[in-house]
């Protein structure tokens, strides 16, 4: 039963992946066409993250009450996840503003990698880091270039 | 520094902030639900990018047409309820490394998105692209 539960968590967690590779896909494309047509990145930046706010604070009422009695650590780690990932968003806006998103694209993929190697660092009690993880992940970063790529080689 | 580099280097820049908050988000959301971790992550996010764009881009700040706000709107929609609450929630139920390994394939969805509404043809480098994607998500899951 626990395990049943484990994998049931495990395959959301792997879709909500997935499905969020293809809605940062989406606002990459769209991104490009507003930096370079109706506003300058930050302001776009900025607009982006306060209607991404309200929209997330409707989600999130119904479970504010509960979670607002989590230990003041973890308030202080999602705020610092806010900062850095709220960056994330003004560099790539940034970015797009002076690169093409064939460019931006794949040098933003390289967060994967990134990622794991602080996950290495920082994370060794909570997550292990495999081979097969580090070989999948650059295969995925040469997949992702080659597309790059082929887009202009028709 | 031509412009192309400027935004490769913000692109590199983007990636390791973008990494950085998924470490940050991992440890946080030990203790809290995505929801509200992804909606407290915005407001210090927000206020930070609201300092810099108001330093930045004072007059244009607030100097932005009904069209513009509406593109905000949609992209704050796509990025935010589905892009930042999905990743989070992937990270917290999967895991930085599978999840974020995942989101690598992030342009392979752009280019599928061009390919079917700008109508770009699939090239023989996209296809070898897309399959390299597949077997090296498939590595990632495997092991997860």
């Amino acid at each position: 039963m626990i395990t049943t539960n484990i994998k049931k968590q495990l395959y959301i967690g792997l879709a909500s992946a997935l499905a969020a590779a293809a809605a940062y896909g989406a606002t990459q494309t769209i991104a490009r066409f507003v930096v370079t047509s109706t506003a300058p990145a930050s302001v776009s930046a900025t607009w982006t993250i306060f209607f991404g706010m309200i929209f997330l604070l409707f989600m999130s009422l119904n479970n504010i009450k509960k979670d607002i009695k989590a230990p003041k650590k973890a308030f202080f780690m999602m705020g610092l996840a806010g900062i850095f990932s709220s960056f994330g968003v003004f560099f790539m806006f940034s970015a797009l503003a002076n690169a093409p998103v064939t460019v931006a694209s794949p040098i933003g993929a390289i967060n994967p990698l990134v990622a794991m190697a602080l996950t290495h660092i920082f994370l060794q009690k909570l997550e292990r880091v495999t081979v097969n993880m580090v070989l999948g992940s650059i295969l995925v970063l040469i997949g992702v270039t080659m597309v790059i790529l082929g887009r202009f080689t028709v | 520094m031509s412009d192309t580099l400027l935004g490769a280097i913000l692109a590199a820049l983007a990636a390791t902030s973008w990494a950085t908050g998924a470490i940050f988000a991992r440890i946080g959301m030990q203790h809290m639900g995505s929801t509200t971790g992804t909606f407290f992550s915005l407001i210090t996010g927000f206020l930070l990018i609201l300092v810099i764009a108001l330093v930045l881009d004072y007059e244009a700040m607030f100097n932005v047409s009904v069209e513009t706000i509406s593109w905000f709107v949609l992209l704050a929609f796509i990025q935010f309820p589905l892009g930042r609450f999905l990743n989070f929630n992937g990270i917290k139920y999967a895991g930085v490394a599978p999840a974020t390994a995942i989101l690598g394939s992030t342009p392979v969805f752009s280019a599928i998105l061009a390919l079917i509404f700008l109508g770009e043809q699939i090239t023989l480098m996209i296809g070898l692209g897309i399959v390299a994607v597949v077997i090296g998500l498939a590595m990632v899951l495997y092991r997860s």
